[in-house]
């Protein structure tokens, strides 16, 4: 990446008042992109994107950075959103770009980039804690996802259609060319022990 | 029981698919069985660990859906320019040392353009950004020129729009005027508090946003005259290595923090050579908290924290205050500060007790 050596400016200024909280109307989008409305993401995309892209170019980063930024945000808001008690304290513009800003601080950092980032102490939303859990979020997403890897087809087509997919068991048996569906659950049963046993083994070890 | 009867009697009981008296039953089974309880506890987390990876998933491939529409509709690209050439004109100056004002005009400038673009949301238009972007190397010209005439003149010092913080302060003139971060007074009718007066009505005087200093003045009735100040203004330049300390209020309380002055500048930060670097743990609502030596000179005053790297802080060089004071002296009657600290060489927690009565909460809502 074409990087400046040296200290790099990441100055960045958030016009919000940052004790603003959510109004109803922004309640309701989060709200939607807790079920993962698509309707409601958009809107949250189209009206925060644009701003946090700005932010990521203009801080020595490339528009698929800018992208991979924004999305984590909106995960880390997601996550947020799903919690039995969430109630977002500031605008969720305020909050995206605090998340942006303090995602791609930490990606310039591992990329060996000095940067220091110094502003006035109240201009961004605090979200250390959010970050902490998204970390754990984070590791706990990819252990599925290299123990679903791992067990390979056809357990990992079968266990998604039943536990993602939410199909019965009678179809699925069906589809996977089982004789009856007595055998579909056994085969089920089994690679979810093994999935089980994959994940669990990383889980622990950490 | 059978390991698969058992595993599908768990999925069923946790999908409250399960018959009543199946139900009863299983729950006494739970109760008396540390294992069978045990197991069901793990499955429960697993099948929740699945939900949350396949929530995660079909959520990603919204957002994927939504980028490339969003990304095609709007063309969002263009702003490369302008951030290549912040950098091409740093990199062009950055050893001339006249460039410090310069850069921090650049500063305020851009970011000034990224603001606009914010605050206007939606359908954004790059191109005011880049306009402004290349207003910068006209302006840049025309501020150095005139940086003379602007210090002696009084544009500099305006109140600021309305927004709802706090930080610290502390007194300056014990008749009631204290001082504090400009981004901390943005009002101008506010708040002081602290333990000893309780909460008392105060006004914002004048700002120096170039520096971040705020004069208020406490206009409170229930206010009576303090005793002379114990501390003094340095008048050199920071000293590194020297351990200093801090008390401010991060919270409805006064706390103390313990650092030293770990550079005697903050060029790579911020181009104003009236800030320097602290290694001080301040945290947000430390901002105007005076920043004091052992010999009860005050050395400083807390501006913001580096979010970069924990334990960092920046503070502003009393000289940015002198000048200040001096240029007000001839409005406001605030009386010179003293020349000799009254708590120099005494023992920290007697320091503290000293300061106590000088520093306050700032409140703007």
């Amino acid at each position: 990446m074409n990087r400046v050596l040296g200290y790099n400016f990441v100055k960045i200024v958030l016009n919000h008042n940052i004790k603003v909280k959510a109004d109803p109307k922004e309640q309701d989008l989060l709200k939607g992109l807790g079920v993962n409305d698509s309707r409601s993401i958009e809107l949250i995309y189209r009206e925060n994107y644009p701003v946090i892209q700005s932010m990521i170019i203009n801080n020595n980063g490339n528009p698929d950075e800018a992208r991979d930024v924004f999305q984590e945000a909106m995960i880390v808001l997601f996550e947020k959103s799903k919690q039995a008690d969430f109630e977002l304290q500031c605008q969720v513009g305020t909050y995206l770009f605090s998340v942006a800003r303090r995602l791609w601080l930490k990606r310039l950092q591992q990329a060996g980039i000095k940067t220091r980032l110094s502003e006035a102490i109240e201009d961004t939303y605090p979200v250390d804690s959010d970050l902490e859990n998204h970390d754990q979020y984070n590791h706990r997403v990819e252990m599925m996802h290299g123990a679903l890897e791992k067990i390979g087809e056809p357990c990992r087509s079968l266990l998604e259609a039943y536990y993602f997919k939410k199909r019965n068991m009678q179809d699925i048996s069906e589809d996977f060319g089982y004789t009856n569906a007595d055998n579909a659950k056994n085969q089920k049963y089994k690679c979810l022990n093994r999935l089980k046993k994959i994940f669990f083994s990383q889980y622990k070890y950490r | 029981m059978e390991d698969i009867v058992l595993s599908e009697a768990i999925e069923k009981y946790l999908s409250g698919t399960m018959s009543e008296t199946d139900r009863h039953h299983f729950e006494l089974m739970r109760q008396n069985n540390a294992d069978l309880d045990q197991l069901v506890v793990e499955h429960l987390f697993f099948l929740k660990q699945m939900d949350v990876y396949n929530d995660h998933t079909r959520f990603k491939e919204t957002l994927n859906h939504i980028h490339t529409e969003v990304a095609a509709e709007t063309k969002l690209v263009p702003i490369k320019q302008e951030g290549s050439k912040l950098v091409q004109f740093w990199n062009r100056y950055r050893r001339t040392v006249a460039v410090a004002a310069t850069i921090a005009g650049l500063i305020s400038i851009s970011a000034a353009g990224l603001l606009f673009v914010y605050k206007k949301k939606g359908d954004i238009e790059y191109n005011d950004l880049r306009v402004k972007v290349d207003n910068i190397n006209k302006e840049v010209k025309t501020l150095t020129t005139k940086e003379k005439e602007k210090e002696t003149t009084a544009t500099r010092f305006q109140p600021l729009p309305n927004a709802s913080f706090g930080g610290t302060g502390f007194v300056i003139d014990p008749r009631g005027y204290l001082v504090t971060n400009a981004h901390v007074a943005t009002k101008k009718q506010l708040y002081v508090f602290n333990h000893k007066l309780g909460s008392l009505r105060a006004e914002l005087l004048y700002t120096d946003k170039e520096n971040d200093l705020a004069i208020l003045k406490i206009t409170d009735t229930s206010f009576k005259e303090l005793k002379p100040i114990p501390y003094i203004l340095s008048k050199t330049e920071p000293e590194l290595g020297q351990t200093v300390f801090t008390m401010g209020y991060p919270r409805p309380e006064l706390i103390y923090y313990e650092g030293y002055i770990s550079s005697r500048s903050a060029n790579g930060t911020i181009s104003n050579p009236n800030i320097f670097l602290l290694n001080l743990p301040v945290e947000n609502g430390n901002s105007g908290s005076p920043v004091i030596n052992q010999n009860g000179v005050i050395t400083g005053i807390i501006k913001s924290k580096e979010i970069s790297q924990t334990g960092f802080a920046t503070a502003i060089k009393p000289q940015a205050l002198n000048a200040l004071l001096d240029m007000l002296r001839n409005d406001e009657k605030i009386s010179v500060m003293p020349a000799k600290s009254a708590i120099a060489g005494l023992s920290r927690q007697k320091q503290v007790k000293r300061l106590e009565d000088y520093i306050f909460m700032i409140e703007v809502e």
